[in-house]
């Protein structure tokens, strides 16, 4: 299906610190947006190459990758990869020499404005683009966070994901004071929250009114810790692909892409 | 999703289809890169002999070295797509034995077409079978897809 004349929605997954759901949460948006007919493209901005892997894709050292998009060695016209199985999505992957970009960012010296400029030629081809970031205020963070329009942040339902929440929270507002920024925090997605039964565990639901009194309407609804993700993401699908009684597990992606791509549908009432 | 009366760009498939393969210098993550642009030239010393050959002419040496790549055959991109285990097994092999998933598949259907023409018939059955295990996994994916929409729609 060919895109439509709008220009592509950009949005950046971030978390200062590791474990926080970010590339889990750009996988799932990249599918759950494929499947509903967008062309979809993904993007790699983490030496850890997580997202790389987890969708199955894989790359010679000598085939272009997310590195040399950013030095200008070839143009991202040239540097994204179909993912296997999945109609709409593509990648732009990376390996663990993307750690190279690095220094190649530092030395540009505005290293928020590289993967704008880089990603260019790909906005009138893309309806969505997301990108997940390394866990760390880097230059590769601070350059996907240049190239968006809109930010997500995820944070685990514990003490460790709210204090990297309020570290992320100011990157953005930091970026956004040096005018690297001009787009929307579309949400603060809560990661691994604990339910038994129907109801949060009392940790869950301690740190779920802690996030909200810091972030209020941005929090989105929970992604609940659960077994059915770990499996799928074995599968390289989505919940609803291992267990169609699984996709209100799917629901804060609905939420998400409903929020930022037009055209995306309503997903029912938030629970 | 697409607008109606709004003129279609070219689409994603259409972009990775059109497009000429590019390669790059070799990536590594080591501290000390001993990757050199040197190292990624197949060995054939025909080519520094060229270029010392044309040394005070670089128009010259471009000119020989381009004869010498058009010879060549030429490689575009070939998605594949492998069943975990024996993926695992043939870049292993492969890494082994100093060459590539791609020249390592070249050297097996050049070897069985030309030598063992015999064996071929016994691939393509191997073949039938893996074949049959992929479209029994999209049937019941499609049937997964199909039964959750209903189930939606209830």
């Amino acid at each position: 299906m060919a895109k439509s004349d709008q220009s592509a929605v950009i949005s950046t997954v971030i978390a200062l610190g590791g474990g926080q759901g970010k590339t889990l949460t750009t996988y799932m948006l990249g599918l759950k947006s494929s499947m509903l007919g967008f062309q979809t493209l993904v993007i790699d901005a983490d030496p850890q190459k997580n997202l790389t892997d987890l969708l199955r894709v894989s790359i010679e050292a000598t085939e272009p990758s997310l590195l040399e998009v950013l030095q200008a060695d070839v143009s991202s016209e040239n540097a994204f990869y179909p993912v296997p199985e999945r109609e709409n999505l593509f990648i732009i992957p990376a390996d663990r020499a993307l750690i190279k970009g690095q220094q190649y960012l530092a030395q540009v010296g505005n290293s928020a404005a590289v993967l704008k400029t880089r990603l260019k030629p790909l906005l009138s081809v893309f309806d969505l683009i997301v990108i997940d970031t390394p866990p760390q205020k880097s230059h590769l963070c601070l350059t996907a966070i240049g190239a968006s329009n809109h930010a997500i942040i995820t944070a685990e339902v514990a003490a460790k994901g709210i204090n990297s929440l309020e570290e992320t929270r100011e990157l953005i507002e930091e970026c956004r004071s040096l005018e690297a920024f001009s787009g929307d925090l579309v949400g603060v997605l809560p990661f691994r929250a604990r339910w038994t039964g129907n109801f949060p565990t009392v940790d869950t639901r301690t740190n779920m009114e802690l996030m909200k009194d810091k972030v209020n309407e941005l929090l989105l609804p929970p992604l609940l810790e659960s077994e059915v993700y770990k499996q799928a993401l074995n599968y390289a699908s989505t919940p609803s692909e291992i267990n169609v009684e699984k996709a209100d597990l799917e629901h804060p992606f609905d939420v998400l892409l409903h929020r930022m791509v037009p055209g995306a549908p309503k997903p029912p009432s938030e629970k | 999703m697409t607008k109606q009366g709004r003129q279609q760009k070219i689409s994603a498939s259409e972009m990775f289809a059109q497009r000429k393969a590019q390669s790059v210098n070799p990536r590594s993550d080591k501290l000390s890169d001993s990757v050199t642009s040197q190292s990624a030239l197949p060995e054939d010393s025909s080519i520094n002999s060229d270029v010392n050959q044309s040394k005070g002419d670089p128009a010259l040496s471009l000119q020989s070295l381009q004869h010498e790549l058009d010879a060549l055959p030429k490689v575009t991109n070939f998605q594949l797509r492998f069943e975990d285990d024996l993926k695992g097994e043939v870049k292993d092999f492969a890494r082994e034995q100093g060459v590539t998933p791609e020249t390592l598949l070249q050297g097996l259907w050049t070897v069985i077409q030309k030598d063992h023409p015999d064996l071929m018939s016994k691939a393509i059955d191997e073949a039938r079978i893996h074949k049959g295990r992929r479209s029994k996994a999209a049937e019941l994916k499609n049937s997964i897809t199909r039964l959750s929409k209903l189930l939606e729609s209830l």
